[in-house]
């Protein structure tokens, strides 16, 4: 049988030519010019799907169409690369250089994986992150891709749970964390929630070097349909996270939490209303 | 906050000049939230139709929505649901 993922990629494939014919110089001028720069994926009127470069005040600088929807983006903070991940369950990863100075890869998911659409790079720009399903072993995985090489794939890590989405590096790049939201899903059946009576979010922190698990955070029994999805690294190090709730609708749980690395879960907006 | 939320955070960002954690939900009436990162206390909240994608500004933070909003402009797009600033991302430039 052809699985819809085995589509996806190949239309992603056959799309993926525009996006590597580059910016319009002009608009590479109007971004050299520009005080603050966003990157965000738009929809067209004519349901197409793009990137867009936006200024601060609210202005297009330039847009660039895409062979498909993407989800979350990340720049590296030495070469300025922007990476965009396709929405799960994506099977690409644009990597482009805004200023046009360098080169445009596509990161084609391996056979069985597809992404889940976040990802970081490491603070000295060498290695970006993905999050990754494992999907045929039900487990999450984070893919590592070397910039220095053409983002070819290295490696991956486990993320220690099921339905990893958010990714995030520690500012001093020896940890990366997962927001695994706990969420089983398979690309046979779309964005299918295919557990939701038995989750079990978690954040976990990973060595950056080795892969293994430093700290693995579960949220409280009574919190298992907290999804932990998002993240943001705050001052010291400290890893904030916000959740979707796919419990009952008149359920009143925490959405926002916090930690520091050696430090218990804190969920300090607790039934804030 | 979990009312105006809909138990829902789409979106997470830090802004690290002003000390504060944004936050931003499409479900329910939409809305924009801000805590002190120091405190985890809540600074402020807005409602904001189909509040999507958020992202550290020189002051707060740059919010898309669904609708066509980004900051100050509107436009006949759809804004999807994350944003990343690519220039002044550490402390010191912002």
């Amino acid at each position: 049988m052809r699985s819809p993922l085995v589509d996806r990629r190949s239309f992603v494939k056959a799309a993926g030519a525009a996006f590597l014919a580059g910016l319009q110089p002009q608009a590479a001028l109007a971004l050299s010019r520009a005080d603050a720069v966003y990157a965000t994926g738009i929809r067209k009127p004519d349901r197409s799907f793009a990137l867009a470069l936006m200024s601060e005040a609210g202005d297009f600088i330039a847009e660039i169409d895409l062979p498909d929807r993407i989800h979350g983006l990340a720049a590296s903070p030495v070469t300025g690369q922007v990476v965009a991940f396709a929405r799960r369950p994506g099977t690409f990863v644009l990597v482009f250089s805004p200023d046009g100075s360098g080169g445009r890869f596509i990161i084609h998911a391996v056979a069985d994986r597809h992404f889940y659409g976040h990802g970081a790079f490491s603070p000295d720009g060498r290695f970006l992150y993905a999050s990754e399903n494992d999907f045929e072993n039900r487990s999450g995985v984070i893919g590592i891709y070397d910039g220095h090489d053409g983002f070819v794939r290295v490696g991956e890590y486990p993320t220690y749970g099921i339905g990893p989405h958010d990714l995030a590096v520690s500012p001093d790049g020896r940890y990366l964390v997962a927001a695994n939201g706990g969420i089983e899903t398979h690309p046979d059946f779309g964005r299918t929630k295919l557990n939701l009576d038995h989750m079990e979010p978690s954040l976990a922190l990973i060595n950056a070097a080795s892969g293994a698990l430093v700290e693995k955070h579960a949220l409280p029994a009574d919190l298992s349909q907290l999804s932990t999805r998002h993240l943001a690294i705050g001052e010291a190090g400290r890893v904030w996270f916000a959740c979707q709730y796919e419990g009952p609708r008149n359920a009143l749980p925490p959405l926002v939490g916090r930690f520091a690395p050696g430090e218990a879960l804190s969920l300090p907006n607790c039934r804030m209303r | 906050m979990t009312i105006g939320l809909g138990n829902y955070v789409g979106a997470i960002a830090y802004n690290p000049r002003d000390g504060l954690i944004g936050l931003s939900s499409p479900k329910a009436s939409g809305m924009v939230v801000t805590l002190d990162e120091a405190s985890g206390e809540l600074r402020s909240s807005r409602r904001l139709a189909d509040a999507a994608g958020i992202a550290p500004a020189r002051h707060g933070f740059a919010v898309g929505t669904y609708s066509g909003t980004f900051n100050a402009r509107h436009h006949n797009v759809a804004f999807d649901q994350h944003i990343q600033r690519l220039t002044g991302q550490t402390k010191s430039a912002l």
